[in-house]
């Protein structure tokens, strides 16, 4: 996104306070917005999970990789790790914004909370990937 | 006098925000609460999904160990859980985006819908496993 901070130039704010990098940074609406798209693409994605969940459950190996060789239920589970784990990351970090109070704790909670989320997404991701495209060993239908 | 007036001020042991404890509890506020706690759960439990889309990429061995897992009791109350905590934040957040929309904020449709959340929640996660066990 862009840098919409007012100029500094003409900006009231001291240059302490613009130095601290305490008080709004503009990018709020952002995350507001981009946490609602999220959540409104999760609803379909996360009701096809379910759907996709419920069919291969309590089934033998071979038979679960086969329903996620989809194309449709792959491309449908790899969204789903997107939106989810972009959603979450925005989720937790509004959380610790509200209770976590000491500045280097709330730093580092923040590089944890986008590590986690992208580390979850790499992994679905490439499971999801290596199921599609990995020449696992099926035994012959 | 002036300094030891504001330092007085400033000792004041003053609620801090959220300050629960002085509210009478509605169920706005606590499908609110319930909204972060469940979308906080459900963050933790990614885990489970990655664990299990890496166990089936791996192959059948991983796969069993972490089938026996979920087919275990204790897996199976960890997924009932998971689906009513995501049945939850799902129509909690369905809640929100309409509230968004500044609809549904009159004090009888406020409540309902926050009343809806928590009695659709279960009844939801009910009919998914009995559609699951059927489909079997």
């Amino acid at each position: 996104m862009a840098d919409n901070r007012p100029n500094p130039l003409l900006s009231l704010r001291t240059a302490r306070s613009r130095v601290e990098g305490l008080g709004a940074a503009h990018h709020g609406v952002e995350h507001w917005y981009t946490h609602r798209l999220s959540a409104i693409a999760n609803i379909p994605l996360v009701i096809s999970f379910v759907i996709i969940v419920a069919s291969i459950a309590g089934r033998p190996w071979p038979e679960a990789v086969r329903v996620l060789q989809n194309p449709l239920v792959a491309i449908l589970m790899g969204l789903m790790a997107i939106s989810i784990t972009y959603h979450m990351r925005l989720g937790l970090q509004t959380v610790m914004e509200d209770y976590v109070h000491d500045k280097m704790l709330k730093f580092a909670a923040g590089i944890a909370n986008t590590f986690f989320a992208v580390l979850i997404a790499a992994t679905c991701l490439f499971s999801i990937l290596k199921i599609s495209f990995g020449r696992l060993p099926l035994p012959p239908v | 006098m002036a300094d030891t007036k504001a330092q007085l001020i400033r000792q004041a042991a003053r609620p801090l925000s959220p300050h629960l404890q002085v509210y009478r509890w509605t169920w706005t506020m606590a499908m609110s609460i319930a909204h972060r706690v469940t979308g906080c759960a459900l963050y933790a439990g990614t885990v489970l999904l990655a664990v299990w889309l890496l166990a089936l990429a791996s192959g059948p061995e991983a796969y069993g160990r972490v089938a026996w897992f979920f087919g275990s009791p204790i897996g199976y109350l960890v997924l009932f859980g998971y689906t009513w905590i995501l049945m939850h934040h799902m129509l909690g957040g369905v809640r929100h985006l309409t509230w968004d929309t500044g609809v549904g904020f009159e004090p009888g449709t406020r409540i309902a819908m926050a009343r809806l959340t928590a009695i659709l929640s279960p009844i939801l996660t009910v009919l998914i496993w009995v559609v699951a066990f059927v489909m079997r």
